[in-house]
């Protein structure tokens, strides 16, 4: 005759025994992964010696906090400013031609070179600049500037 | 030979088929074309105008065209490109791309993946929040107003798959959005959760709430957080091309902790199939899949969000031996070193046929194929069942009869596709839903006539293009009277019955009793009723015929099942696709388990233990003497237990202390067992009573193979670890068999079905490569593989090859009477199973539909002076039951129903009695009549607020886009890049 019963005893499992599996377990898995644990050792012992491991463990155990902050910095007006003028200008350099860029650059550092050497006390008359137009190197700028106005504006 | 024409697509020339629709066509090419509320599985929704394409010069939707004549279709052009990008734009403007930190994220979004292949670049109209909140009310999904696109899948689905006419989109409004019912939030609206919407939703619009906050690395954050990651991601991510690229990575590295396993539903016997979505033990959700066979797409409550179960507190995770008062847990070899020894010693002191064995439906081919072969090779038994004896047997034995297989003659196919399906006794819209789906749409879109004869005005019945209660039990009668009527007036297929059918004037002299007059006696349907009734079947090509246990729980559940197959022969009404005989089978796995041997007079594949030649080779096989004289059923075990002739059972994955009829003797029976064995997943009411209990998993744990009511076999994948130290039933079962003395030696439940498939010819073919993924096999399997859609195609398998017709006589057995004056019909909820040790343990089922109930008529409540809510005592001459009372029209007159979902004081079994059917042992579980004794005359309703059945569904066809296009604010983007 049995009767209905509902009642489970539970084989508590001695904390040895628990101790003992588990240890298995986990020296097995290390044995198995010998080399890789011994890199991770490596990598550990680097991060922890120039303070790294501390700021990581902090930063996760705060991971929610801390990208509460960011997020909310980030997302104030002048950051967001700069966020959007980050990716306009990422679009504004695919625009760019390059190679014109380049040829105007430098140009325009051998022009800033000259102008670094020119005496500042020294003045220009009237005289001088149309006189200055003789001079092949100012004439080529001159024709060059007026050619670049012309295309600025074009429609 | 259909004729084809010519398509020319971009210059290329194709061939289509007559009304194919031009999407699908270009689908087939190389062309993309961008197409988001188009989904093959539902067809044109034509809302998104993303697929604008160049038809013969006119810009017009591609999926909103029909192939009747050759056409030039260009996809490329200017105009369709700037048509086309207008209406992504458009819905960008009302989903905000945030995917990085959206659960949605898993590389199968549809609007991401559209405008990433597209090339999309940019934001051209800003994105439009809308002044709606989220709507988290229900259990198990959330709709997002925010991120709808309106595209209307959601409604088409719940409108025209499902037929459940829940959702719709409110059109009219300023911002139109989807509405449930008439505006009510989710969980008060008629949504039975099939979850069809979440599963074809293109956008984490509507998301399975298991979902949120689980599937992304970065998408766990409150929301205010949540809110700001995502502002930033549409800053930092300026274009959409490196916000792709971050969410692109995110969604890759998700495929590394999320796991997506193809599983078979171990709930219902539709079986449907697919992916489950895990992340270690969590399942974050259910996916059906487009090439899912039975089910496509489709899923109801239970497969979708029914598996709190496996991960239950209350699971049994060691063996537990009975120690006096208590189960202790001890170790594997313990408790099967003990229950061999027990095998063992009360099969030599009491013989073999001393000891039971009970199969399960819900576990696997492999594992009925190994219980019967522990019962009939270790033991020496034919005492081997399962609970198809409780539903299905005499279905069989009707189909055995009359046609020779005991299965659907066809597949869910041919069901949708008769111009006819007459139901009888099936809630099926509760106990098969995803089948009743393919119904409800077949006759709310293509024509079908529903003919539903049921005691009970359940779903299908309200739908029903004709719906009859005949008086319970009586089936057989009507059925046999409009057999006959309809040989009366000569509208026999003379043809189909000369060529293939036997028996036919006996069957006709056995007629004679059936006449108008008497069946309107007996059935209480009108005559005139029934002979429209015959003409209306007669005028059909193509019938189909589908019934569950409110035929077969009968005292005469073999007969009336012959006579639903004697009528189908005598109209012609097999051997065709959209025809046939489709007894639908209750369980996941109750089809299979017949199939695989778990029967007292069958081996695997329907062969009689007493056929020479199959007993010759399962001895060879299994080298050793067989039993030749067929077993005990469950029925028989329970008396021969009282008779002291039974002396040990071993019962796998059933609470039968709970499911089988008339509990108190059953239990009776269990406390006079010398030793019982259950293996489960929980303590069971049955486990209480067991000396061993042995801890199983759950289909989710384990591999194998199930069969639908189609006769469908399919594949399961293991998701998930067993717990603890539970184990698949297979290697419990070989297990035992090892520690009594035997050297099984399987590996994978492929071997099983490997010995299993040489061994019985019905499954010749069948091996694991084939069922690989999304493929199955339906039985008859040849040993080449080619699999049997459609029985009784080359005829029937007989030695002539032709069906019989089965005379049957007919006896009113049963009747209320004055004392016992009430009527209980019994069945199942949509949201529940079996006894509920499953779905109970679902927090969200159980807070929409907490616990099983009484249905009571009107106009009996008023007789008796009670209200909702009352609570009331049934009692039996076999016993009690008590439970609340729900008010409804579902019932009438004297008849109660009683869900058979609950394990409690509501069991309906403490009200059935040991009558059964007369040619199969079935209990007659659907012959109860019981008194009633009010107890409480009102109290709180059992049906809480949120129950779906409180709902009000809005049935319409479709989406109703033309109210779209009709708001003034909308323009036809192919007029719009035209001028």
């Amino acid at each position: 005759m049995a009767n209905p019963i509902t009642n489970i005893k539970r084989k508590e499992l001695p904390k040895e025994v628990v101790y003992e599996r588990n240890l298995r377990e986990v020296s097995e898995a290390l044995s198995e992964n010998k080399d890789a644990i011994l890199k991770g050792i490596d990598l550990l012992a680097t991060v922890n010696r120039n303070g790294t491991l501390d700021m990581m463990n902090a930063f996760v155990k705060h991971k929610e906090d801390a990208l509460e902050n960011i997020m909310q910095e980030l997302n104030k007006p002048q950051y967001s400013a700069t966020l959007e003028n980050l990716s306009k200008l990422f679009l504004y350099l695919g625009e760019l031609e390059m190679n014109e860029l380049h040829y105007f650059t430098e140009k325009l550092n051998r022009g800033m070179e000259e102008a670094r050497q020119a005496d500042s006390s020294s003045k220009t008359s009237y005289m001088n600049l149309i006189k200055s137009l003789k001079d092949p190197e100012i004439n080529r700028s001159i024709t060059m500037l007026l050619k670049f106005l012309r295309g600025m504006g074009r429609d | 030979m259909q004729e084809h024409i010519i398509v020319t697509i971009n210059g290329e020339e194709f061939l289509a088929e007559p009304g194919q629709n031009l999407l699908d066509l270009i689908n087939t090419t190389e062309e993309f074309v961008p197409q988001i509320c188009y989904n093959e599985s539902l067809g044109p929704v034509q809302t998104c105008d993303t697929c604008m394409v160049e038809v013969n010069g006119e810009i017009v939707r591609a999926c909103g065209t029909t192939i009747n004549k050759s056409m030039e279709v260009n996809t490329q052009m200017e105009t369709t490109h700037v048509a086309q990008k207008e209406a992504l734009g458009t819905i960008l403007e009302k989903h905000e791309l945030y995917c990085t930190v959206c659960d949605y994220n898993n590389g199968a979004c549809e609007i991401h993946n559209t405008v990433a292949e597209f090339g999309l670049e940019h934001q051209s109209k800003p994105f439009k929040p809308k002044p709606y909140e989220v709507d988290n009310s229900g259990s198990f999904y959330r709709y997002d107003p925010d991120q709808c696109i309106l595209c209307g899948r959601c409604v088409e689905v719940c409108q025209d798959v499902q037929v459940n006419e829940t959702l719709l989109i409110d059109w009219e409004r300023e911002q139109p959005r989807v509405v449930w019912d008439n505006d009510v939030p989710i969980d008060q609206s008629s949504c039975v959760s099939c979850g069809q919407c979440a599963t074809v939703c293109p956008c984490n619009a509507i998301m399975e709430t298991s979902m949120i906050g689980e599937a992304g690395f970065m998408t766990d954050h409150k929301p205010g957080l949540l809110r700001s990651m995502i502002d930033l991601t549409k800053k930092a991510e300026p274009g959409y091309g490196p916000l792709f690229a971050v969410s692109d990575t995110e969604a890759a590295m998700r495929e590394e902790r999320i796991n997506k396993t193809k599983t078979v539903c171990t709930y219902c016997g539709v079986g449907c199939t697919f992916d489950v979505w895990t992340k270690d033990r969590k399942i974050l959700k259910v996916e059906p899949q487009k090439d899912s066979p039975a089910n496509g797409i489709s899923s109801c409550i239970k497969g979708k969000f029914g598996w709190d179960y496996v991960n239950s507190e209350d699971r049994i995770t060691k063996p537990l031996i009975r120690k006096g008062d208590h189960f202790a847990e001890v170790e594997w070899d313990e408790a099967l070193t003990y229950v061999a020894k027990r095998f063992n010693d009360i099969k030599e002191e009491h013989g073999p046929n001393a000891l039971g064995f009970i199969s399960s439906s819900k576990a696997t081919n492999e594992e009925s194929y190994l219980m019967q072969k522990l019962a009939r090779q270790v033991i020496g038994t034919n005492n081997i069942d399962n609970c198809s004896r409780y539903c299905q047997a005499p279905a069989t034995k009707g189909l055995f009869r009359t046609v020779g297989h005991g299965g659907d003659s066809g597949s869910i196919d041919d069901i949708g596709e008769a111009e006819m399906v007459i139901t009888i006794g099936s809630n099926t819209a509760e106990s098969h839903p995803v089948l009743a789906s393919r119904i409800k749409r077949s006759q709310k879109l293509f024509g079908q006539k529903l003919f539903v004869f049921d005691l009970r005005k359940h779903e299908m019945a309200k739908r029903a293009d004709r719906f009859l209660q005949p008086k319970s039990g009586t089936d057989l009668v009507w059925l046999s009277a409009i057999s006959r009527y309809i040989i009366d007036q000569g509208w026999e297929n003379r043809a189909f019955i000369d060529k293939w059918v036997n028996d036919y004037d006996a069957y006709k002299a056995s007629l004679v009793k059936f006449t108008m007059n008497y069946a309107e006696k007996v059935t209480g349907i009108p005559q005139e009723t029934l002979k429209e009734i015959a003409k209306e079947i007669v005028a059909v090509d193509k019938l189909a015929i589908c019934w569950a246990m409110g035929v077969t729980q009968h005292q005469l559940g073999s007969d009336t099942s012959t006579a639903i197959s004697n009528l189908l022969l005598i109209t012609g009404n097999y051997m065709r696709n959209g025809t046939g005989a489709y007894p639908l089978r209750g369980h996941n796995n109750v089809q299979g388990c017949s199939d695989f041997g778990s029967m007292p007079n069958f081996f695997p594949g329907y062969e009689k233990v007493s056929n020479k030649e199959a007993q010759k080779r399962y001895e060879k096989a299994w080298n050793t003497d067989l039993p030749t004289e067929p077993g005990k059923d469950n029925h028989e075990m329970m008396h021969a237990i009282h008779d002291g002739e039974l002396r040990s059972l071993y019962v796998l994955g059933e609470d039968t202390g709970v499911v089988d009829s008339n509990i108190n003797y059953v239990t009776a029976a269990f406390r006079k067992l010398d030793f019982f064995v259950v293996q489960d997943l929980f303590l069971t009411k049955t486990a209480e009573y067991a000396d061993v209990i042995l801890p199983a998993v759950p289909s989710l744990e384990k591999e194998g193979t199930f069969t639908n009511t189609e006769r469908r076999i399919q594949r399961l994948y293991q998701s998930l670890d067993p717990v603890g130290e539970s184990k698949a039933d297979w290697k419990i079962i070989m297990e035992i068999a090892n520690k009594m003395g035997y050297d099984w030696n399987y590996q994978h439940p492929s071997e099983i079905m490997e010995e299993s498939a040489s061994l019985a010819p019905l499954f010749a073919g069948v091996n694991y490569d084939l069922l690989m993924n999304y493929n199955s096999l339906q039985w008859p399997v040849a040993a080449d593989g080619t699999d049997t859609p459609l029985l009784y195609v080359d005829g029937f398998p007989f030695d002539d090859n032709k069906a019989k017709l089965y005379p049957l006589d007919f006896e009113l057995p049963y009747d209320t009477s004055e004392e016992y004056d009430l009527h209980v019909n019994n069945g199942r909820l949509l949201e529940h199973f079996h006894e509920g040790n499953m779905t109970y343990k679902s927090a969200g089922i159980s807070r929409k539909t907490p616990n099983a109930f009484i249905e009571v008529s009107p106009e009996l409540a008023k007789e008796r002076g009670i209200q909702e809510g009352a609570e009331v005592r049934l009692t039996s001459d076999a016993g009690h039951a008590k439970g609340v009372v729900h008010i409804t029209n579902r019932v009438r007159g004297k008849e109660l129903y009683l869900p058979l979902n609950d394990n409690g004081k509501s069991a309906v079994n403490y009200l059935t009695d040991n009558r059964v059917d007369k040619d199969s042992n079935t209990p007659a579980y659907k012959e109860i009549a019981v008194k009633m004794e009010v107890l409480k005359k009102k109290g709180k309703s059992p049906l809480p607020t949120n129950n779906h059945r409180r709902g009000n569904p809005q049935a319409q066809i479709g989406v109703n886009v033309e109210r779209k296009w009709d708001r003034d604010d909308y323009t036809f983007l192919g007029r719009k890049v035209k001028s």
